[in-house]
């Protein structure tokens, strides 16, 4: 993010409160609190998932559709997976960043 | 790369006239730095009399861990036993830290179903099956490393594009210097070596992007790195005087126990000489069999 502030990472909507890949945040950014999704981390990762040089995070809204056009950001392939099992018929559908990535690793 | 004796290889003299006087278990350190300097040019083909001295570096894998703990013979016989039945199904072939490779596995989460990518090795780390490597590249703007295990039976190829050593065991300072020293092309072509010559070392210099850092690399002792004395304070030079530990390179026990003995090794090599030969000589038919084609221009 160029202006402002760094946005910060406020909350992880899980039981552990700490954020993996894949998982739903509360993110403070321009002084607002936005939703997003982790699609990579800077934390040891387990074989075979990539590990990034910073935290990257794809703002979304309560429906899951992104906020943005475009992902400039290599995605993990293995979020195809996470994002799935985490979309429900009637809930929100995750999967529409999947479709805005512009390179899988 | 604790397992594995810690040495140059081309200190082979000195390691022969210290086997046969038989006093000395593990190759000591001080050898190290007398006989550095003569024998450069010895080339592959003359260390191929101690098929020791020549597999400890090239599949480092095979040693199993120094630590008295975690030793079990009867397992890591089996473990040898399945590396070598891996091995005889894909070619995993020899590769170092500072080497670029590329990795194509099967991925259940692919479209494809396949995930090719392409770095530098930063770390080789574990042995037995438990051998894993670190890859790293930057793609779009963004670092990425992924780990892989050596043996994981989802790996469908390993190739190595460029054949080279860095001047350092680990290059995880890489994460910390500009970006351009550890991107590669995806659609880069293998380069080959011509038969018999050594592994060239690549004696590039990295540069460090301004602190922080994630570590404190001014007290590595780093030979890889070329600006770190411009980023230290006056705090942190007297600071690494003070942590150094130049005593321990002369620790014969330290480095005894993290090593494993010649007459081990001399067992191990011996009960897997033969079939890493085939497998080697079965490799070279292979390659020799293949066509020469010249490689298609990309297309889009």
């Amino acid at each position: 993010m160029a202006e402002g502030k760094p946005p910060k990472v406020i909350c992880v909507y899980n039981k552990k409160r700490i954020g993996y890949i894949g998982d739903r945040v509360l993110v403070a950014i321009k002084g607002q609190k936005k939703k997003g999704i982790l699609v990579g981390l800077k934390q040891i990762q387990n074989v075979k998932v990539p590990k990034f040089d910073s935290n990257n995070v794809v703002l979304i809204d309560d429906n899951g559709t992104p906020l943005g056009t475009r992902i400039h950001v290599p995605i993990p392939t293995i979020l195809r997976t996470i994002l799935k099992e985490r979309t429900h018929a009637k809930g929100a559908d995750y999967t529409k960043l999947l479709s805005i990535a512009t390179k899988f690793v | 790369m604790a397992l594995v004796i810690r040495k140059p290889t081309f200190d082979i003299l000195s390691a022969a006239k210290w086997m046969i006087r038989k006093d000395c278990r593990a190759l000591s350190s001080l050898v190290e730095k007398t006989e550095e300097t003569e024998k450069r040019p010895v080339g592959r083909r003359a260390r191929f009399q101690n098929p020791a001295l020549e597999y400890r570096h090239i599949f480092p894998e095979f040693l199993p861990d120094p630590n008295p703990k975690w030793r079990n013979s009867l397992r890591e016989k089996m473990e040898r036993a399945d590396m070598l039945k891996r091995r005889s199904q894909i070619d995993i072939p020899e590769f170092y830290v500072g080497s670029v490779l590329a990795v194509t596995i099967s991925d259940p989460h692919a479209q494809g179903k396949t995930n090719r990518f392409v770095g530098i090795c930063i770390e080789r780390k574990g042995c037995g099956l438990r051998a894993e490597f670190t890859l790293r590249n930057v793609v779009d703007h963004q670092g990425v490393e992924i780990r892989y295990d050596l043996y994981d039976p989802t790996i469908q190829s390993i190739q190595v594009l460029r054949l080279e050593k860095r001047l350092d065991d680990k290059l995880f300072y890489l994460r910390d210097a500009l970006p351009e020293y550890s991107t590669f092309p995806f659609d880069m072509d293998p380069e080959i070596l011509p038969e018999g010559t050594p592994v060239p070392v690549n004696t590039v210099q990295v540069k460090l992007k301004p602190r922080p850092w994630l570590e404190r690399w001014e007290r590595q002792e780093l030979k890889g790195v070329a600006n770190i004395e411009e980023h230290l304070k006056e705090k942190d030079r007297i600071r690494r005087e003070l942590r150094k530990t130049p005593w321990e390179k002369y620790d014969l026990m330290k480095e005894y126990r993290k090593t494993i003995p010649v007459e081990d090794q001399t067992e191990i090599w011996g009960e897997v000489h033969n079939q890493l030969n085939q497998l080697r000589l079965s490799r070279k038919k292979m390659f020799k069999k293949r066509p020469i084609s010249t490689p298609k221009p990309q297309l889009g």
